[in-house]
């Protein structure tokens, strides 16, 4: 909730706007005789301890005159505001309202009011209806006007093309209905500022034109009348200037504070759709995934890449969340591995620390994390980021954002083997096309000409992998690579990896949330559940040697082409635990059928079952563990 | 008799230069209490489909109808009468319900649109619904923040349950969820199937999911069927290369073998002429340049003789049983 945020400032200006809005009702009672009290023996007097603002040029007391004119200015003030938001509504809620075709019109309409100066406007109308209050109100009123409609419009046509708009209209409810019960709600919080911010600019506004002569008339006054008044003396006595100058700007600053406040505390009733936890990122590390890599051969070491317990934890106002916790696993060179589990469970930001692009407040803590040996977090800055780029790709599941949408392709996929192997621009080029070639990407010479947006989702995502391969690494880390893609497309961009793996021996770490994709694709699967690898196993032997309920589960529920169709899906019950609510013992117990009082209340670690197969469970399932852990069981 | 027939539906979107035919000729039979899937990748124009059905998009020509009677370009009653027969559920429940209204209201809306409700029928009617779909009904008083994605779906459901509609057109419906939830909705929409009689017609990339829900598989390419069959026959039998292309693509089998010649695909602005699949098939001129057939002919001529209607001219005649 916004209430919760408010910072002294805005206390202070919300009371600020109290002590006006009490003003306004009580100021011409209360003083009201004394600023009409006529003193010729004072007139336009300097201040004094009688007159602080002193007086003017009747002897009336200006303290007095700008308390009492806050009524008059806030009234007219609120007047404009009123009007002119309202009939900006009205006028920005037609283009949703009217259907396609005439609300086009009103549309342009809108667009061509706006196209109008607003103060011109606001002067011609005050002219026509007459120099005075009411002229100045209804011609800053439609000044106003087209600004808020415009807005309306926008926000308006947002909410009426959402689903949930869509949804209702499908139920059958009226227009107006519809109007009120979804769009409006939905766009209030930003209108509701605007109109503050149109109050407090309406206010000035108005002061503008009194003190132009062209607004509220006497005996009436306003501050902005008073300020004309005020200043014709502010060489002789300032203050008679100062008083309504002061009033005038406090009051607008409230107004906008107070709708800032007001417009936040609307804004966090709204629940707020929760990001998909580690399928967004952040635009610097989608960059560095641009940066690729060549590699030295796996020399020295077998293992590509070492992990050992790798956790990552961000520091919040909330305290310290761990979303990935004690993370172990090595990648032999050509290996094919898989880390699978669903939204939330840290497999993605397990491939973000392994290219070191967690960034704060994020932190990686690992007893071991190694490239071909070597920690990168030991090196230092230069040689760290010369091991990540020659031994490591990334691949991320939006190609768009790791493609520079302004340089051809031949720019990007050149770009690497020009800064990392001391290529020519001619040499860059001549290496890119191969590459492409390679990856058997139709029509690779003419592709080497267009733009990012010129390709297709699947050509994009080979585009990006051709990239991370111009220098030759040892290892692609491709986080759900295929998730944004078709399936015929998801086949190919596979087949391309795959083909990479095959033919150079670069090993592959892929990471989704598709237990099928990744049992088809590699060869060694990590099952990941709340932050931690809950299961290792052969992908090939899945379906027989899943031994976590969880891991079995998933394989459960997922629909194949060969599932059984006379049963029912199997569902896990209940949801993954928040990060900030991980159970103490199993993550997956609340959720498990074979969970037990062991389960609740220790963490079971990740036990070698047999050759490549580690469980972490207390109660593993299936017929095929080996007897000795049958026997433990029991 | 058919609950749901939809004859020729074309559908135009986008204007000036990006205008295009999303939909071209679709006609799709829905039995009552039936169940049929249409399948098809992005861009194919089944959501638009979908959409054009129940009336949330312009249709510019065709037929959809309802127990023999015509709701195409239905507008006012006749438009709030066909919406509360074939109710739409959306992909996303996350865009699907108002985040500032709650369950019950969202559901009871829906419920009581049209007819007259008293506040104890409205609070009532939700309970059912809500057990409906397997959810406590003291789920109304939350908002859909509260909930998780498949517990979300299922209030989609049930507010689309709550005009008491004959067809469900359910786009998507699992595409947003994870695993472990998107089972609880697909066995819900199986079960309200089997013991409601209600009509399914499955929007989905995903011949997986329409396998476990359908019994018939109509598959779109490019605003037109290419090919449709009861879903065992498809499955077993595919007959146009596209289908074959998606069951392949589906099974994720055979990642290694060798990558065939491989065409552009073709732009939906501007489809190819004869058949739109020809510049990326592996049984047209890519593959056999004398095939100029498919870049002359449009397949969907004749395809009602051939086996499973399919749009190919390499595909052979239904053979008569």
């Amino acid at each position: 909730m916004g209430r919760k945020r408010l910072s002294p400032a805005r206390v202070a200006m919300l009371a600020v706007f109290g002590v006006l809005l009490a003003l306004a009702l009580v100021g011409p009672m209360l003083w009201g005789d004394r600023a009409a009290a006529v003193d010729l023996e004072r007139l336009g007097e300097g201040a004094s301890w009688a007159h602080p603002f002193g007086t003017d040029d009747l002897g009336r007391d200006m303290l007095a005159r700008v308390l009492v004119a806050t009524r008059l200015s806030l009234v007219l003030a609120l007047l404009t505001a009123g009007l002119g938001c309202g009939l900006g509504l009205l006028l920005g809620l037609l283009p949703t309202v009217l259907g396609p075709r005439l609300g086009k019109l009103a549309g342009s309409a809108i667009g061509l009011l706006l196209a109008l100066p607003g103060l011109l406007l606001a002067l011609l109308v005050a002219t026509i209806t007459g120099v005075g209050a009411t002229g100045a109100v209804v011609g800053l009123a439609v000044a106003i006007a087209p600004a808020f409609a415009r807005l309306t419009q926008t926000l308006a046509a947002q909410v009426a093309g959402s689903e949930y708009v869509a949804a209702a209209r499908m139920t059958g409810i009226s227009l107006p209905r519809l109007m009120l019960r979804h769009v409006l709600p939905n766009i209030a919080p930003a209108l509701v500022l605007q109109v503050a911010m149109a109050i407090g600019g309406a206010l000035l506004a108005l002061s503008a034109l009194s003190f132009l002569g062209l607004g509220v008339q006497e005996p009436q006054y306003d501050w902005g009348a008073l300020l004309n008044a005020g200043l014709d003396r502010i060489y002789v006595t300032p203050a008679a200037a100062l008083g309504p100058g002061i009033a005038i700007i406090v009051a607008g600053v409230a107004f906008n504070v107070t709708g800032d406040a007001l417009a936040g505390a609307l804004a966090g009733e709204t629940i707020r759709p929760a990001r998909r936890s580690g399928r967004g990122r952040s635009r610097s590390a989608a960059a560095s995934s641009a940066v690729p890599a060549s590699g030295p051969s796996a020399a020295g070491s077998d293992a590509v890449l070492q992990v050992d317990g790798l956790s990552v934890t961000f520091e919040g106002e909330g305290g310290t969340l761990t979303p990935v916790r004690d993370v172990s696993f090595s990648v032999a060179a050509g290996e094919r591995v898989g880390i699978v589990g669903e939204s939330g469970s840290g497999k993605s930001l397990t491939a973000l620390a392994i290219a070191d692009l967690i960034e704060p407040p994020g932190t990686v803590q690992a007893e071991r994390l190694a490239l071909h040996g070597r920690d990168p977090r030991e090196l230092p800055e230069r040689e760290r980021r010369r091991l990540l780029v020659t031994s490591l790709a990334m691949v991320f599941q939006d190609p768009l954002s790791s493609l520079n949408p302004v340089l051809r392709i031949e720019r990007q996929v050149g770009e690497a083997a020009q800064a990392h192997l001391g290529a020519t621009r001619g040499q860059a080029r001549v290496r890119a096309v191969e590459q492409l070639r390679e990856l058997r990407i139709p029509g690779a010479a003419r592709r080497m000409r267009q733009h990012p947006h010129e390709l297709s989702g699947g050509m994009r995502q080979r585009v990006t992998i051709a990239m991370g391969l111009t220098t030759r690494p040892s290892l692609i880390v491709a986080d759900e690579p295929t998730t944004a893609l078709d399936v015929t497309v998801q086949r190919q961009v596979l087949r391309v990896l795959r083909r990479v793996n095959a033919e150079h021996g670069t090993a592959v770490v892929l990471i989704s949330h598709d237990i099928s994709v990744i049992s088809a694709f590699c060869e060694r699967v990590l099952v990941m559940y709340a932050g931690r690898v809950v299961e290792e196993l052969a992908a090939d032997r899945m379906r027989v040697d899943a031994a976590h309920p969880y891991t079995r589960a998933l394989l459960a529920a997922t629909p194949t082409l060969d599932a059984d169709l006379d049963r029912p899906l199997a569902t896990i019950p209940g949801r993954q635990p928040a990060l900030d609510a991980v159970p103490g013992g199993c993550a997956f117990a609340p959720r498990c059928a074979h969970a037990s009082d062991r389960c609740r209340e220790r963490l079971p670690l990740l036990e070698t079952l047999g050759e490549g197969r580690r469980v972490a469970c207390w109660h593993p399932q299936g017929a095929a563990l080996p007897v000795r852990e049958q026997e433990m069981k029991r | 008799m058919n609950t749901l027939s939809v004859r020729d539906l074309r559908v135009r979107v986008g204007d000036g230069r990006a205008a295009m035919t999303a939909v071209d000729g679709v006609t799709l039979d829905l039995p009552a209490g039936g169940a049929l899937g249409l399948v098809g990748e992005s861009g194919s124009g089944k959501s638009t489909c979908a959409r054009a059905i129940v009336g949330l998009t312009p249709a510019a020509g065709g037929q959809v109808l309802l127990d023999g009677r015509d709701y195409a370009g239905a507008r006012g009653r006749r438009l709030r009468e066909l919406r509360r027969r074939v109710q739409l559920v959306f992909q996303d429940p996350r865009a699907s319900l108002n985040p500032r209204m709650t369950v019950g209201e969202a559901i009871g809306e829906a419920a009581a649109a049209g007819r007259r409700l008293s506040r104890q029928a409205r609070a009532a009617e939700v309970a059912r619904l809500l057990e409906q779909v397997a959810l406590d009904p003291a789920h109304a008083q939350v908002r859909p923040g509260a909930l998780s994605g498949g517990q979300r779906q299922r209030v989609a459901l049930a507010r689309a349950l709550a005009t008491r509609p004959d067809v469900i057109v359910a786009d998507e419906v699992t595409a947003a969820l994870d695993v472990s939830v998107q089972g609880s909705v697909l066995n819900l929409l199986r079960r309200l199937r089997a013991e409601t009689g209600l009509g399914l017609l499955v929007i989905s990339h995903d011949l997986a999911v329409v396998r476990y829900l359908c019994t018939e598989i109509a598959v779109m390419h490019l605003g037109r069927i290419v090919e449709r069959a009861p879903t065992p026959t498809l499955l077993a039998a595919p007959q146009h290369p596209y289908t074959r292309a998606l069951i392949e693509a589906a099974a994720l089998a055979g990642l290694d073998g060798e990558q065939v010649a491989e065409g552009e695909p073709p732009d939906p602005l501007h489809p190819p002429s004869g058949c739109r699949y020809r510049t990326i098939c592996p049984v047209g001129p890519l593959a056999d340049e004398s095939r100029r057939i498919c870049v002359t002919l449009d397949p969907a001529v004749g395809a009602d003789g051939r086996r499973h209607r399919a749009a190919c001219h390499f595909v052979p005649p239904e053979t008569v049983v």
